[in-house]
């Protein structure tokens, strides 16, 4: 019997919280990735050891199809882990991990595959590896060497599992649709379509047709404004907020295609701007 | 150093286990590995007789056989010289660990003799290896908490053994130490193995599901592959890269076989082979009819276990999951994209930069348009056949298919598609296969165009490219071509020489400077010229990879007002080159350069020559030679003929040196010899300038 999509979110919080990461929660705004949670984001600089797990969902508006494509959405879970300082035994940890949610590492094809990830606009970048399972990315593995553009002194290891892929192989199911959330019987069972497909088809047509661009763009101007006033006055944690904002304001202009190939390399460049100097406060004021 | 004579050798393993180094930099390291050890082994003085280096994802294995000692060895080291400041002398005596009283000296300055006993290889190795690891380079470096130095991917293990024993050694890089034993194959056979050979450590490796020698891991996956295409009568074609880079993702080979629903094979083949290739790295089957050129609804992937379900779970995710889905995308990007006329994408090259400085795509495909229209005269008599509206439709739409779906995803894929959509939208084949052409070569040895209009659309592209690029001053310098102007070079030069492409390039430019200045780009007013050079330059490298010798390149083309056809130029060198070769030729120039020399020594200015004048039958036989070269120079025009008729003057001059001198006391006499040879130079020089030829 394979782990529903919940029971899959709470071992994986066990084991970690097993492991000695502190299990915090989502954060609650719009972003692309888990990295760009500032428990991983500003938690990656400076020399404090940091372990930690949580769930994030991720909005990545050019994704959206409607709820058409069975792997493809505008809205997924990633479960983020961080491990400051990089432990010897990450990759070990990681399989184990897999092992815990049922996965047999021998009956299954799994394969580290390099892959050196980058965020541009929030400055980071690493050396590591997609997890490959059967042939299908699952997690990505990466030994951070900078945020926001300052060297991470340790490195740490992130570690990105794409909950839906693996929820996918473990419950063998061809579709995200189809995955079993709670393992309910009967009636009572909710697939990920009952909970979250009315969701996906209307925030496609709003990220490709309905979005308000003028307000958006305006949006953007604000945040970014609002991010170097908060710097200047050393607000942190509401100056990288801000940052947040801006970045997913960002995507959701860029699905409505309001954005031209040479604007997209300054808003990018804008955003950039902003995440490293609220990297570079983080980092003046922990140190 | 003296050689050792009769010195046993031992063997000396070190396996390195790292996490997974990327399948790209293993082939390349092994090799450099292999190297840093030896220089580091040579800085020692130990004597290797072989070494090799075994690459799994995991482990990089070095194998050596040296001498098992390093004879005793004395070496010199100059210090400063005699009656330099005491200090100088005492620092460099305790530098090298000797006493004032063992200073040596000898012609004004201060030696010291520096004696190493003779050491057993097991001192040394340690170091010998570790220095080879910190003088070893990677493409790209990443650091971890538990090593001071940075290396490709995290060393978390070391295992060395020296004439069967274990060695002990420290790795400080690495903060590391060797052990006895090492692991193996992560999943399959985690536990401890300890060899006490190489040997015993390559064959306990492979029974612990871990293969080191890349090749015998390529051979089971051939052989794998191989064995599927039998049992299903399948045809399958080596894809060497992808079998390299699945060589470098596995320990322990093995392939499975996977089926691809019926329903996503309605997609082009390409799109198909492309998918699987470049997102799940899985090898494509053929149907054994028809020449094995029919794609088979079957894909072979690698894996890196042996599952004990009969296969049953990864097979389902292999079939169900990630290459249906990729499939599925290109069926939706091809069915998307069929549908969309490839001309409506022309209003989007005016959104897409080609290069700041250079304006946009729309620009580009406006000059090449405009370079067609203001010599489709010329190019009509090099292709008589050619049709203006499909050469322009052809260049209209030579940059579309980059704006579809299907080359969005795979950027490979440009110019295949802009074919395959244009012949299922009804354009004419001419211009189909035009599109793809264009491109062409993809590579010093892939293909050139076939086609004229593809030719055409190719050679102009490039040119609007490099002229562009050199006007705005980025040519390449050095190491760096980032917008591979000299691979460009290098195309139009192949598809000059391949196809017989007798065309001047000069005027052209004239076309593209004027174009250019029309979207308001600002070139340099050496841009022609720079760009002639380019190629030209680009053209002698090309001969001179062929054999071709400097000095006859170089005379070939180096002639002041050539035009700039680079197949007549190629010819041209060719021809020298092979004439170079014959007895007849170099006799010609020995004969020329001659006649060269002695003008280069003559102050007299120049005069007609008068026959009156020429008392000597020697003279009027060579001037009838000139006059006869001259008649037949205006009626051919191959550089082989042109040289032929050259050798008609070697005899006669030969003969006219042989008998008479330039320097006669008759002014008269003296100013028609000059004359004459000016003439016998004016008619062979202008062909090339043959001083060059050594």
């Amino acid at each position: 019997m394979s782990l529903s999509f919940q029971d899959i979110i709470l071992t994986l919080q066990s084991y970690w919280s097993r492991y000695g990461c502190v299990i915090l929660q989502p954060y609650d705004m719009e972003m692309g990735a888990g990295t760009t949670h500032p428990a991983t984001m500003l938690k990656a600089l400076g020399e404090a050891p940091w372990n930690c797990a949580y769930v994030q969902p991720c909005r990545r508006p050019n994704d959206g199809r409607y709820g058409e494509n069975p792997r493809r959405t505008q809205y997924y879970y990633q479960f983020q882990v961080i491990l400051k300082p990089a432990p010897a035994d990450s990759q070990d940890l990681y399989l184990k991990s897999l092992e815990a949610l049922g996965l047999s590492l021998i009956n299954h094809d799994i394969r580290f595959v390099e892959d050196d990830w980058e965020n541009p606009t929030l400055g980071a970048a690493g050396l590591g590896w997609e997890v490959w399972c059967d042939g299908a990315e699952v997690t990505q593995f990466t030994y951070f060497q900078q945020v926001g553009g300052i060297a991470c002194h340790p490195p740490c290891t992130e570690i990105t599992y794409g909950l839906e892929r693996i929820a996918t192989v473990i419950q063998g199911v061809e579709s995200h649709f189809a995955l079993d959330w709670n393992g309910a019987k009967g009636d009572k069972n909710l697939s990920y379509a009952d909970v979250l497909l009315d969701q996906e088809k209307q925030f496609s047509a709003y990220n490709f047709e309905h979005a308000n661009t003028n307000m958006l763009s305006q949006h953007f101007k604000d945040y970014t404004k609002e991010c170097e006033d908060l710097l200047a006055q050393n607000m942190i944690y509401p100056a990288y907020e801000q940052c947040i904002k801006a970045s997913h304001t960002f995507n959701v202009l860029q699905a409505r295609g309001v954005i031209s190939v040479t604007e997209r390399a300054n808003y990018i460049a804008r955003v950039r701007t902003l995440a490293k100097a609220c990297c570079d406060a983080y980092n003046a004021h922990a140190a | 150093m003296t050689q050792s004579l009769s010195s046993p050798h031992v063997e000396f393993f070190v396996e390195l286990l790292c996490e997974e180094i990327p399948a790209r930099f293993q082939d390349r390291a092994s090799d450099d590995f292999k190297n840093a050890f030896l220089k580091s082994a040579q800085t020692y003085g130990v004597i290797a007789h072989t070494a090799h280096v075994y690459m799994t994802p995991r482990r990089i294995t070095l194998v050596a056989t040296v001498d098992a000692r390093i004879p005793a060895h004395t070496e010199e080291r100059r210090g400063p010289r005699i009656g330099a400041p005491e200090k100088a002398i005492a620092g460099f005596c305790k530098g090298a660990g000797i006493a004032l009283d063992q200073l040596i000296t000898r012609e004004g300055y201060y030696y010291a003799h520096l004696t190493t006993p003779d050491q057993s290889v097991g001192d040394v190795l340690g170091r010998v290896y570790h220095d080879a690891c910190q003088a070893m380079t990677w493409p790209k470096v990443m650091r971890w908490p538990q090593s001071p130095t940075p290396w490709v991917r995290p060393v978390r293990h070391v295992c060395a053994v020296l004439n069967g024993a274990f060695y002990a050694m420290e790795l400080p890089l690495f903060n590391l130490s060797s052990h006895p034993y090492t692991f193996g194959h992560r999943f399959l056979h985690p536990e401890k193995i300890t060899p006490v050979s190489f040997a015993d450590y390559e064959d306990k490796l492979t029974q612990a599901y871990v293969v080191i020698d890349p090749q015998k891991r390529a051979d089971m996956i051939t052989q794998q592959l191989q064995k599927h295409a039998m049992s299903h009568h399948l045809v399958w074609h080596c894809d060497e890269g992808l079998l390299r880079e699945n060589v470098g993702l596995v320990e322990y080979p093995g392939v499975f076989l996977g089926r691809i629903d019926e329903q996503l094979m309605h997609t082009p083949d390409v799109a198909i082979i492309t998918s699987m290739r470049h997102h799940q790295k899985c090898f494509a089957f053929y149907t054994s009819d028809q020449g094995g050129s029919t794609l088979a609804p079957f894909f072979g992937a690698v894996i890196n276990t042996i599952p004990q379900d009969a296969g049953e779970a990864l097979s389902k995710g292999y079939e169900q999951g990630m290459l249906k889905a990729r499939l599925e995308d290109a069926r939706y990007f091809y069915n998307h994209d069929v549908k969309v006329p490839l001309s409506d994408y022309i209003l989007k090259y005016s959104s897409v930069t080609f290069h700041d400085k250079l304006g946009s795509l729309a620009d580009k495909v406006n000059r090449i348009k405009r370079m067609i229209e203001d010599h489709y005269d010329t190019l009509k008599t090099l292709w008589p056949d050619l049709n203006r509206d499909d050469l322009l439709e052809a260049a209209s739409l030579s940059k579309a298919d980059v704006f579809t779906h299907m080359v969005g995803e795979f950027d490979e894929l440009q110019g295949i598609m802009g074919e395959i959509y244009a012949r299922e939208q009804g354009l004419c084949e001419d211009v189909a296969i035009a599109l793809r052409e264009h491109y062409q070569p993809l590579g010093p040895d892939a293909a050139v165009p076939q086609s004229a209009i593809g030719s055409v659309l190719a050679l102009l592209d490039k040119l609007d490219t490099i002229f562009g690029f050199i006007g705005v001053g980025m040519a390449p310098t050095g190491s760096k071509d980032p917008f591979a102007l000299r691979r460009a070079a290098l195309g139009m030069i192949r598809i000059v020489r391949e196809r017989a492409i007798y065309l001047d390039l000069k005027p052209i430019l004239t076309t593209l400077r004027q174009a250019y200045a029309n979207h308001h780009v600002m070139l340099s007013s050496m841009a022609d010229d720079d760009t002639v050079d380019f190629l030209v330059t680009r053209l002698s490298f090309a001969l001179k990879q062929e054999g071709l010798r400097h000095d006859i390149i170089a005379c070939a083309l180096g002639g002041a007002n050539n035009n700039l056809d680079l197949a007549e130029l190629s010819k041209r060198a060719v021809s020298l080159s092979s004439w170079w070769g014959t007895q007849n030729g170099r006799d010609t120039v020995e004969n020329l350069k001659r006649v060269s020399a002695i003008l280069n020594t003559v102050t007299e200015s120049s005069c007609a020559i008068q026959r009156s004048h020429l008392c000597e039958d020697v003279e009027r036989q060579l001037y009838d030679a000139v006059l006869r070269i001259e008649e037949e120079l205006t009626n051919i025009s191959t550089p082989d003929a042109i040289l032929r008729a050259l050798e008609h003057l070697a005899l006669p001059i030969h003969t006219f040196f042989e008998s008479v001198m330039v320097q006669h006391h008759d002014v008269m006499i003296r100013m028609n010899r000059i004359a004459l040879l000016r003439r016998v130079y004016a008619c062979a020089y202008q062909i090339c300038d043959f001083d060059k030829l050594e």
